[in-house]
């Protein structure tokens, strides 16, 4: 009897391990990049707007580029963006350059809570004062977001 | 003899919860498109890699390894192509190395077995012997499921 008792624990505890195994081994992790379609969606909006909001910006209005940066940027992304910007600024303003950014396709790598990390291609156009070819320019960002008050700001900006 | 029937229980208690575990991460659909997530980037940066390698001294042995990393109409292409994909590289000398920076996975479709992301490549180029020119492509990549492996079904530059 004794023998038998211990020959099925053994087993059902060498099976449990086993099943424990087989199931870690299916869970994906606590990714939900595509797996949460609606949250997934709503990341890709608003980051795709806040990205395309501080990257355009007109010499007549930079007023307007401001408040989107006061608004859509948090954490790091405030001080990697303010020192670029005011490079930016200094050289639109004395151009008189008006940038228009789009974004022309992006990506979820990862969406934790309230923490995401996408991939965007952008495309930016600048139009010098009148007479001036238009300048097209490409660029990669590899962007942080975190969720505030039910909204995603920028955390982090780097261009690959 | 009552301590082993306890550990029986539980034991067998045990198995019992990690089977159904088991059986729930693979019923769950959620973490199945999260599995097909990461298989589809796992599998797609490596044939990235692949298809931006060719050494002209080993060309041949190169686009045989292209072949078997893609899928569908573009394989059809790539093996058609085959000799002329081999003889450019063999005529000008081309020596080329890549690496991933990132990718981002933007569409996934299950039961059709396809998906698309973006990637940015880091790509090193050398012709005729020359210094190794950098470049960092951006792609919009196709993968679809061949068998139980997801390859490339298509790669378009993204206007970079």
């Amino acid at each position: 009897m004794k023998r038998v008792l211990i020959g099925v624990l053994v087993m059902a505890l060498g099976l449990a391990v086993w099943f424990a195994v087989e199931a870690a081994s299916l869970r994906p992790g606590d990714n939900a990049a595509l797996v949460d379609s609606p949250a997934t969606d709503q990341v890709v909006a608003e980051v795709g707007d806040a990205v395309k909001a501080v990257f355009s910006y007109d010499y007549a209005n930079f007023a307007r580029t401001e408040r989107a940066a006061a608004s859509v940027l948090t954490g790091d992304a405030v001080g990697q963006y303010a020192a670029q910007f005011a490079s930016a600024r200094q050289h639109a303003s004395a151009e008189k350059l008006v940038r228009t950014t789009t974004v022309r396709a992006i990506g979820v790598r990862t969406l934790r809570g309230d923490d995401a990390s996408l991939l965007l291609f952008v495309d930016q156009q600048t139009i010098g004062p009148s007479g001036a070819a238009p300048q097209s320019s490409v660029a990669q960002l590899s962007v942080t977001a975190r969720r505030v008050d039910g909204h995603w700001k920028l955390s982090s900006l780097t261009a690959l | 003899m009552r301590l082993l029937i306890l550990g029986v229980v539980l034991a067998v208690v045990a198995s019992a919860f990690a089977g159904w575990s088991w059986w729930r991460a693979a019923a769950d659909d959620g973490w199945a498109r999260g599995r097909d997530r990461d298989a589809v980037l796992a599998a797609a940066g490596p044939s990235l890699v692949t298809l931006n390698t060719i050494d002209y001294r080993g060309a041949g042995a190169d686009v045989d390894r292209w072949l078997g990393v893609v899928t569908g109409r573009y394989r059809d292409d790539l093996r058609g192509d085959r000799q002329l994909e081999i003889d450019r590289a063999t005529s000008t000398r081309t020596v080329s190395t890549a690496s991933l920076v990132e990718a981002a996975v933007t569409e996934l479709d299950i039961s059709a077995g396809t998906a698309r992301l973006l990637a940015v490549l880091d790509v090193r180029i050398s012709t005729g012997g020359g210094a190794s020119a950098q470049k960092l492509n951006r792609l919009t990549v196709d993968v679809a499921r061949d068998g139980d492996a997801w390859k490339v079904a298509g790669v378009q530059a993204a206007g970079s």
